[in-house]
């Protein structure tokens, strides 16, 4: 069996993660390489191999290389992608522009939205100048009201290529109910410019709703042939160093697929998917259907649920997921974040006399005051500091020592507005910190019908285990789990993901549709989705799953009905799935939501293909004696509801499977600190990782 | 009518000639003071995300698009005495409005409040502005003691009124604006009330709709009531109640130091309006003096125009609705939103005006009245901001105040029941500021998240084609900054079921004849509103002979023309049957501009035209812009031209007889 590599590619290190053919895990890690991100990337992988005793040509030979890179969102943030050509239905050229008005709010948070008359729209992607409309018209049901003019597709071809157009994106309305339209005008501009790239909405995007599927198409022509470019030098550069496959990559959904088989805007938030992915495996191998997965930053404080050992991409929000600062229509792993984490400021409001933290970041530069690099304004690692949380000379593994003194002062300060010493306003901000987190972790689950005591939760990132235990227990867990491979977390799930596609028929069809319809539509979706896998060259061990999106007539929000049979002979067993789509409606609205005989739409019909990869290798360790004795390194106080507790001080590198940590107690680790409240206990279990209950 | 005004009067205390709005109740002064400040810092944070994990189980399951689509949800929290104390909103109208409501609930059943009811309530006098605007109120019981009230409004388009979509010209008297329900109980022990629903269904055009917007509200409180709930338990029935109180106390303090800021003294503004309602050819104004002392505003709206014949008037809390719609968006926007802003806040409204008419008057078209009163208070800020030098970069030019809509009535694609519009004004231009331009296809006043959705989900919703929609070139004020663009529809009926007849309707008339959108600082207001209809062509027979379509509402007139149809502005005018394939459009004015045209980029005039949405006929003869052959600015020319146009404004203009008297 193939050897699988992931590797993540972040702003200072790419990191690489190798599983072989028989389970075994290795990793590496190079400083990334501006300009030349592939040197990196092999670079890393070398390092991987050094440790496996083997040289990069014979890895790569027996290998499939998954990358997961960050060039896309990067050429869309600094703004430095394609001249973009946009071509349209005539009288709907300004759809971008007018963004259906949210535009000017997409991605500023609740307070930014509220002072109104500062908000304003980001500069377009695709300037008026550069778009043209062309007369044709399609309705709802796909029927051709206008035919389409070739001459002005023509013209406008000419006019946009005449302007210095690198990329031409077409997208008419309702091109994903009849692309007839939308394929002879590809047709047309491809007759009269061979050497640029069309980009078909059809294709890219073929889903309802013009501004957000336009804008994704957009982006994704924006990025193409960077993206393109990216890939291309990188499978010339693996090909030199003795890889023979195709290089696969993330996808936004939690998937890999071959780079040339995906549109580019796809992959381009793979970035915190890879850490999702990496936390369904590992729920997998702890038997665990069920989990969330917190990732406490230096900025903010990030929540996925995985239920049913799957990522969940049905959105709480009712907005459609943002880009940067445009909507798209992009299936994405449902990331939900708030700015709460190590680096967030605590402030007082004089006038109503109340301690706030956040949203604002000290972030790494200048940081937090303890950090002694000109912080002046106290964070939530200086509270965790001064309660005897974090150790000031054991920071990083003691790479960095951090001052007490200068944090305690910061606090006092603050404390003295309200009446509090710095302990105080140093206890505050963390709980109110840590009920924060556990707010949010609550309306993540309840508003999916969904509640805590069935889930188990995952915490990683460097702040995530100081404060796991408290928002955790505080959102009704019954346990977490710190991760010990956090540091290349991201990348392991990207060498871990399976291969996934899915292909879906968008109409808006009254229900219950006919039974032929209904055959007759999974049969087509199920012959693409054989047809792309085979293009992948997978032929065997494909798991199809088909489901449908359903809602009331004239409302918005679908849900998904999953794991429904691809053929079916009764017309009974279409009339019951009204009754399960109910059920579903009940389960995330409330009881009481649904309207007994009130019209009932399809919005989709849906197959996903699935081809399962090599699993990560969590070989569990047996456990051993509970005693944790040996561990023990010293006592400090630290401070736990409203007292000061001889705390035991725990090394992380020297417990072994099954020891126990009696609460209070700090193990330390060499990039994070797990804190054990005084009424819990913590077990190194035998994937390695730190289970916290209470 | 006194038994009216008896019910009503929970709204203010009636002075004569005037009624003053309801403050928020007395409380020990102690208590907001006894809370923690750590724990009430948990609780604020709880309760907002318990609101807005309310409001968004309610988007999701309401049906009317201003609901699902345009965020139009007030979702909020009150105090077991009925003032709002904290709100998670889509829509600024409705904030302080439906405390009145719960007042009189509290009122006129207060033996008979109960664990697990739900009240509705879509009275204009008590709350909301028309009977589209429809609240269910939930009372929040912890251990058999009432804790605080919560309540979902949201508009909803049909209401049973004269005519369909609720906002009917011809609506002349108040039993002509819809189905009105004072506050009745829908949910009685947790169980919808089958009788008041089948009774609500019964009496308007689209049964389903009204039903499970309903049922939307109703799933909105229970999974608000249920985080309330928790915090009691959480943080204690005591500590909850307490801390209510602190979040007014808080607001009306935060407010007062705002105000603070401003120069004492008195400030005046005067809005102006036209309401064509046939034949009605009036103009009507709005107008209001601020009286600044201290930290006390107080907004007295005397000299306001008497009530209009018809529809287009407004009741207290349509009135305050939009007086805390500018107050919010453009001055408290980083308050928590309650009723403690009534504290710091007087509001004078004379009896018997336009913006306080009595019970049985028509207030069906309230929501063009409320945005021109938030439009009269944002020219107000704009005066005391500049007056006073403070908070400068807010200062901005005024937003179009309304627009138009075409109602659609008959049955859908799929021969269900059908009436209602396209919110497609949601993208209105924004005021331009002494800093930058307007933002073009923004937003209206009232909404921050507002959003006017795409054009394919509203001609899946009714039976609509769409043959344009966009930013509408020269639509807004010209200044040193323009003012935003605004967004213009050219729309058809398209396949409607067959067995009713479709009616057309348009809502909405104001500003056709007067700009209601002033300019800053000698900049020019914006254009005025058009709604049209074009009689006796069909867009199918122009299909078929191979003839372009009409995209854009300034080429119907000349579409029209050449095809013999009849090119008919409809404003106000009461509901007709239309066949599909007839073009009906309608566009708004923008933005307020800020500054001297002159005084404009040339560069910048030029990017406009570029960009379409500046003719070069306007770019010359009010920018002074003349360009080349290449298309670039000649600057030599255009600074002539600039000359010119200065040179003319001093022949054209005047001093006033009594000032040259004075000279």
């Amino acid at each position: 069996m193939k050897a699988l590599i992931g590797v993540d590619t972040g702003g200072t290190f790419t990191d690489a993660v190798v599983i072989t053919g028989d389970g075994r895990l290795y990793t590496g890690k190079h400083p990334t390489t501006r300009g030349d991100l592939v040197r990196g990337i092999l670079g890393a992988i070398e390092v991987a191999a050094d440790r496996m005793g083997t040289r990069l040509p014979e890895l790569l030979a027996a290998a499939d290389v998954t990358i997961g890179t960050t060039a896309g969102i990067n050429t869309l943030i600094t703004r430095t992608g394609a001249r973009v050509g946009f071509i349209t239905t005539m009288g709907f050229e300004d759809t971008l522009l007018i963004g259906r008005g949210k535009l000017r709010i997409a991605g500023l948070d609740e307070e930014a939205c509220r002072a109104m008359p500062l908000t304003h729209k980001p500069e377009p992607l695709v300037p008026r100048s550069m778009t043209r409309g062309v007369e044709e018209r399609i309705d709802m049901f796909g029927d051709v009201v206008m035919p389409m003019r070739e001459d002005d597709v023509r013209q406008a071809v000419r006019y946009l290529i005449g302007r210095g157009a690198e990329v031409l994106v077409i997208s008419f309305l309702w091109s994903f109910v009849n692309d007839a339209h939308e394929r002879r005008a590809a047709q047309i501009a491809r007759e009269l410019a061979a050497d640029i790239p069309v980009l078909l909405s059809c294709e890219v995007c073929p889903q309802q709703n013009e501004y957000p599927r336009g804008m994704t198409c957009v982006i994704n022509g924006y990025i193409y042939p960077n993206m393109r470019d990216f890939f291309g030098r990188a499978q010339e550069q693996f090909g030199a160093a003795g890889y023979d496959g195709r290089l696969l990559t993330m996808t936004n959904d939690g998937g890999v697929r071959q780079w040339n088989m995906v549109h580019p805007v796809y992959t381009i938030n793979s970035g915190p998917v890879g850490g999702v992915v990496a936390g369904v495996e590992l729920a997998r191998r702890y038997g665990l259907p069920n989990v969330v997965c917190t990732d406490v930053g230096g900025t903010s404080f990030d929540v996925a649920v995985l239920r049913g050992g799957q990522y969940t991409s049905d959105r709480i929000r009712t907005d459609p997921p943002v880009l940067d600062r445009y909507h798209v229509l992009s299936p994405m792993i449902d990331v939900v974040s708030i700015g709460a984490a190590g680096g967030t400021m605590a402030w007082v409001d004089p006038l109503t006399r109340t301690l706030r933290v956040g949203p604002q970041s000290a972030g790494s530069d200048p940081g937090p005051v303890c950090y002694g690099r000109g912080g002046t304004r106290a964070t939530v690692t200086d509270a965790n500091l001064v309660l005897g949380r974090l150790n000031p000379a054991n920071f990083l593994g003691g790479r960095m020592s951090l001052d007490v003194d200068a944090a305690r002062r910061a606090l006092a300060e603050l404390g003295a507005q309200i009446g509090l010493d710095a302990i105080g306003v140093a206890e505050g901000m963390i709980r109110i910190v840590d009920h924060a987190m556990a707010d949010l972790l609550i309306k993540n689950m309840v508003m999916r019908g969904y509640s805590p005591e069935e889930f188990v939760c995952f915490a990683y990132g460097g702040g995530g285990p100081a404060h796991a235990a408290a928002y955790a227990r505080l959102a009704g867990f019954r346990k977490v789990v710190s991760l010990h491979l956090a540091p290349v977390w991201s990348a392991l799930g990207v060498s871990a993901a399976d291969l996934l596609d899915v292909h879906t028929s968008s109409r808006p069809l009254p229900w219950p549709v006919s039974v032929a319809q209904y055959n007759q539509t999974f049969a087509d979706l199920r012959d693409r989705a054989l047809t792309a896998a085979g293009l992948q060259g997978v032929s065997d061990g494909l798991l199809l799953e088909f489901s449908l999106e359903m809602k009331y007539a004239r409302t918005e929000h679908e849900v998904t009905l999953k794991g429904l049979p691809e053929q079916v002979s009764d017309p009974a067993v279409l009339d019951g799935l009204r009754r399960q789509f109910e059920l579903k409606y009940t389960e995330v609205y409330g009881k009481g939501t649904v309207v007994p005989g009130a019209p009932v739409e399809v919005s989709a019909f849906r197959v996903e293909s699935r081809h399962l990869r090599g699993r990560a290798p969590f070989a569990p360790e047996p456990l051993g004696p509970a005693d944790a004795g040996h561990a023990l390194m010293s006592t400090r106080p630290v401070y736990f509801t409203g007292a000061w507790h001889e705390a035991g001080i725990y090394a992380m590198e020297r417990l072994t499977p099954g020891n126990v940590v009696p609460g209070p107690a700090i193990i330390e680790a060499a990039y994070s600190t797990i804190v054990v409240p005084p009424d819990a206990k913590a077990l190194l279990d035998g994937l390695g990782n730190v289970e916290i209950t209470w | 009518m006194s038994h009216m005004y008896e019910f009503y009067k929970v709204v203010g205390e009636r002075i004569p000639g005037y009624l003053r709005l309801a403050r928020p109740a007395e409380w020990d002064p102690t208590l907001p003071a006894s809370v923690d400040p750590i724990n009430y810092e948990l609780f604020r944070h709880a309760l907002y995300q318990a609101l807005d994990e309310g409001k968004q189980t309610m988007q999701r399951v309401g049906v009317s698009p201003v609901i699902r689509d345009c965020g139009e949800v007030a979702y909020a929290v009150y105090t077991a005495e009925g003032d709002l104390a904290l709100s998670a909103t889509g829509i600024l109208f409705h904030l302080v409005g439906i405390s009145w409501a719960i007042k009189s609930i509290l009122r006129f059943h207060k033996d008979d409040i109960l664990e697990d009811d739900q009240w509705f309530m879509n009275d204009p006098q008590l709350g909301g502005m028309h009977a589209c605007d429809q609240a269910v109120m939930a009372p929040v019981f912890y251990a058999g003691e009432l804790i605080a009230w919560l309540s979902c409004m949201t508009h909803t388009p049909e209401v049973g009124a004269i005519d369909p979509g609720g906002m009917s010209p011809r609506s002349a008297e108040r039993y002509h604006d819809g189905v009105m329900y004072p506050c009745v109980r829908i949910v009685r022990g947790g169980e919808p009330v089958s009788e008041i629903m089948r009774m609500m269904a019964l009496s308007v055009r689209d049964p389903n709709t009204i039903t499970m917007d309903n049922l939307s509200k109703v799933a909105g409180n229970n999974r608000g009531k249920q985080r309330v709930i928790e915090l009691a338990q959480r943080f204690g029935v005591n500590f909850v109640r307490a801390a209510l109180k602190k979040l007014i106390v808080d607001s009306e303090a935060l407010a007062r130091q705002k105000i603070r800021q401003f120069e004492d003294g008195e400030y005046f503004n005067r809005q102006y309006m036209d309401n064509d309602t046939g034949g009605n050819e009036k103009i009507w104004w709005i107008q209001c003096t601020a009286r600044k002392r201290g930290d006390q505003l107080t907004l007295d709206f005397a000299g306001t125009s008497p009530p209009n014949p018809t529809c287009g008037n407004a009741a207290p809390p349509g009135a305050v609705g939009g007086i805390f719609t500018a107050l919010c968006g453009h001055l408290f926007y980083d308050i928590p939103w309650n009723s403690g802003l009534l504290n710091a806040i007087e509001i004078l409204l004379p009896e018997g005006c336009v913006i306080n008419v009595p019970p049985h008057k028509s207030v069906s078209n309230a929501p063009q009245i409320s945005h021109l009163t938030a439009a009269c208070v944002h020219g107000l800020l704009n005066r005391l901001r500049l007056a006073s030098g403070v908070q400068k970069e807010f200062i901005n030019a005024q937003w179009p105040p309304c627009g138009g809509l075409w109602c659609v009535a008959g049955s859908d694609q799929f021969g269900r029941p059908f009436a209602s519009y396209t919110l497609d004004y949601m993208a209105s231009g924004m005021g331009a500021s002494p800093l930058r331009d307007g933002c073009d296809t923004g937003a209206v006043y009232y909404g921050p998240e507002s959003d006017g959705a795409d054009v394919e989900a509203w001609e899946r919703y009714g039976p609509i084609l769409y043959l344009g929609r966009s930013q509408t070139r020269d639509s807004f004020g010209l200044g040193r900054f323009r003012g935003g663009a605004s967004i213009e529809t050219v729309q058809i009926v398209h396949k409607p079921g067959s067995e009713t007849e479709t009616i057309l309707g348009p809502l909405g008339g104001s500003g056709r004849r007067i700009s209601m959108t002033p300019g800053l600082g000698g900049a020019y207001p914006a254009p005025l509103n058009y709604l049209c209809y074009i009689d006796g062509a069909s867009v199918y027979d122009a299909i078929r002979s191979g003839e372009r379509l009409p995209h854009r509402t300034d080429e119907l007139e000349e579409w029209a023309a050449a095809r013999q149809g009849d090119h008919i502005i409809k404003i106000m005018s009461p509901f007709f049957s239309t066949p599909p394939g007839r073009v009906y459009g309608m566009r708004i004015g923008g933005g307020g501009g800020y500054g001297d045209p002159l005084r404009r980029d040339p560069e910048r005039v030029r990017e406009d035209i570029d960009e379409e949405l500046l003719s070069p006929e306007t770019a010359a003869a009010v920018f002074g812009v003349v360009l080349g052959p290449d298309g670039s600015v000649d600057t030599e020319a255009t600074e002539v031209r600039r000359q010119e146009i200065r040179r003319e404004r001093l022949s054209r203009g005047h001093v006033p007889a009594e000032r040259r008297a004075r000279r």
